[in-house]
């Protein structure tokens, strides 16, 4: 293992060991007070933090680019919207497209938080374990029944991908083809969805009452949740509260240049 | 159709999660007061969570955009209240796993989906009865192309509405009139989807419909 590798593992351990339920709710905050920047003088700020919080994850770059690729669409949309549409000066012209000055600045500022934003989003995510995770979310005041939607959906992803791959294979194999046109086409889709559909509603009530079988909801096991609070490290605590400072400055900032 | 990060005011995102969860709270109490049984809700919604994400991987390109299934129609009729946790869940997996919405916009999204979801079910209900032949397919119809015309015209109008400071207002109703238009297509082929679905499962299995 190179010097390079082990940095990065040793990054990646920083942000595993921290709580997750002290590190979900203070990145989350800082996500809404990114969101509540409006000011420019203040957009120089988000890169800085994420780019902090993006180094020290550990995170591959490779990974945060291709979590880009989604937005990045909706944000080019949106931009030429507001560069073209927005009130006030023209900064030049394109054929009968007049690029107005406030909303380039309004795009570019739209751009950064977005950007940044999900950068601490893609952190928070990647370097949140997922042993002992509905525990911790159950801790965190998530509604039982939500994390156990949450938990079977994870599980069930996979399977309900695994059922229609399998299901069109068998179709293939009976001779049903589907046809060009488009009637031909929902005569085949159809049925093989709804009896996908009625496959995975009872597979996965047996997947469920299995899971609560084996004690899923009902034991006290190491990863469950705890009658006892833990008194959180002393690691923990610091990243607690350096989180939320970045959060109470980019606040306190934005509210102070406003109202000046 | 789901909002990235950073597009909205934080305002607009806090108002997003105390919608998102009051309908949550309203969705689940109502669920247990029509069953008892809860594995059954878990697992179905667990399901069409998994079938919502699974959906959005299907890309139709409609220049200049490519759109995907929703599903909020189908997810409606086959769940009713319990729609609303389930997009709420596929929606959160949808942002975790490819960046599709985000988290501090996950209660706006989860409002526009599930509200739209809910509203198909309502119309669903209201127009069903025992209708032979092709009249037996409107109900699904119109609860499959309420679905997506919903969930667009909700997201348009808070993404037009919240983020320019100064743009015309002829311009914004002309781009929400424009976003809904760009999914007309999407909305009928769900609506013809939903439909047949909805058609078989009454002959096969009448009791999974809500």
């Amino acid at each position: 293992m190179c010097w390079h590798e082990m940095l990065t593992n040793y990054r990646m351990k920083l942000f595993e060991d921290w709580d997750t339920t002290l590190k979900v709710p203070s990145l989350f905050l800082l996500m809404m007070s990114m969101a509540f920047i409006r000011d420019q003088r203040l957009m120089f700020l988000l890169p800085s933090i994420a780019a902090i919080l993006f180094t020290t994850s550990g995170i591959k770059l490779s990974l945060l680019l291709s979590r880009f690729r989604a937005p990045v669409l909706f944000l080019l949309f949106v931009s030429v919207f507001l560069i073209l549409f927005s009130e006030g000066e023209t900064l030049f012209r394109i054929g009968p497209f007049a690029l107005k000055s406030r909303g380039v600045t309004l795009a570019l500022n739209t751009s950064v938080r977005v950007l940044c934003i999900i950068t601490v989003g893609i952190v928070m995510v990647n370097t949140t374990p997922l042993a002992g995770l509905s525990g911790k979310l159950q801790k965190m005041r998530i509604p039982k029944i939500l994390v156990d939607i949450g938990i079977l959906t994870g599980r069930y992803i996979m399977v309900i991908g695994e059922d229609f791959r399998k299901m069109r294979a068998s179709r293939k194999l009976r001779g049903y083809v589907p046809g060009k046109s488009i009637s031909q086409r929902f005569r085949v889709i159809v049925p093989t969805a709804a009896t996908l559909l009625l496959r995975g509603f009872q597979q996965s009530e047996m997947v469920f009452n299995a899971m609560h079988m084996r004690g899923y909801g009902n034991t006290v096991s190491s990863t469950a949740v705890s009658d006892q609070p833990e008194r959180p490290s002393r690691f923990n605590m610091i990243m607690f509260f350096s989180t939320l400072a970045m959060s109470a400055v980019l606040i306190v900032l934005e509210v102070s240049l406003e109202a000046g | 159709m789901h909002i990235p990060d950073g597009m909205l005011p934080a305002e607009v995102c806090i108002a997003g999660y105390a919608g998102t969860a009051f309908l949550a709270w309203l969705s689940v109490k109502k669920a247990k007061s029509t069953t008892e049984d809860s594995a059954r809700v878990v697992s179905r919604a667990s399901v069409m969570a998994a079938a919502f994400f699974v959906v959005s991987w299907v890309h139709i390109p409609i220049p200049p955009v490519s759109v995907h299934p929703v599903l909020a129609g189908l997810m409606g009729i086959l769940l009713g209240w319990i729609s609303f946790p389930a997009i709420l869940v596929g929606l959160f997996f949808q942002a975790a796993m490819f960046g599709h919405g985000g988290f501090t916009t996950l209660g706006v999204n989860a409002l526009t989906m599930g509200g739209a979801a809910l509203l198909a079910w309502g119309a669903f209900r209201l127009l069903k009865g025992n209708e032979k032949g092709v009249k037996s397919l409107i109900p699904g119809f119109v609860a499959g192309l309420t679905g997506v015309v919903l969930a667009v015209v909700f997201t348009g109008s808070i993404l037009i509405l919240t983020i320019p400071e100064h743009i015309d207002a002829g311009v914004e109703f002309s781009s929400i009139l424009a976003m809904a238009a760009a999914h007309l297509p999407l909305a009928l082929a769900e609506g013809v989807f939903t439909a047949l679905v909805a058609r078989f499962l009454l002959k096969v299995r009448p009791d999974v419909l809500a």
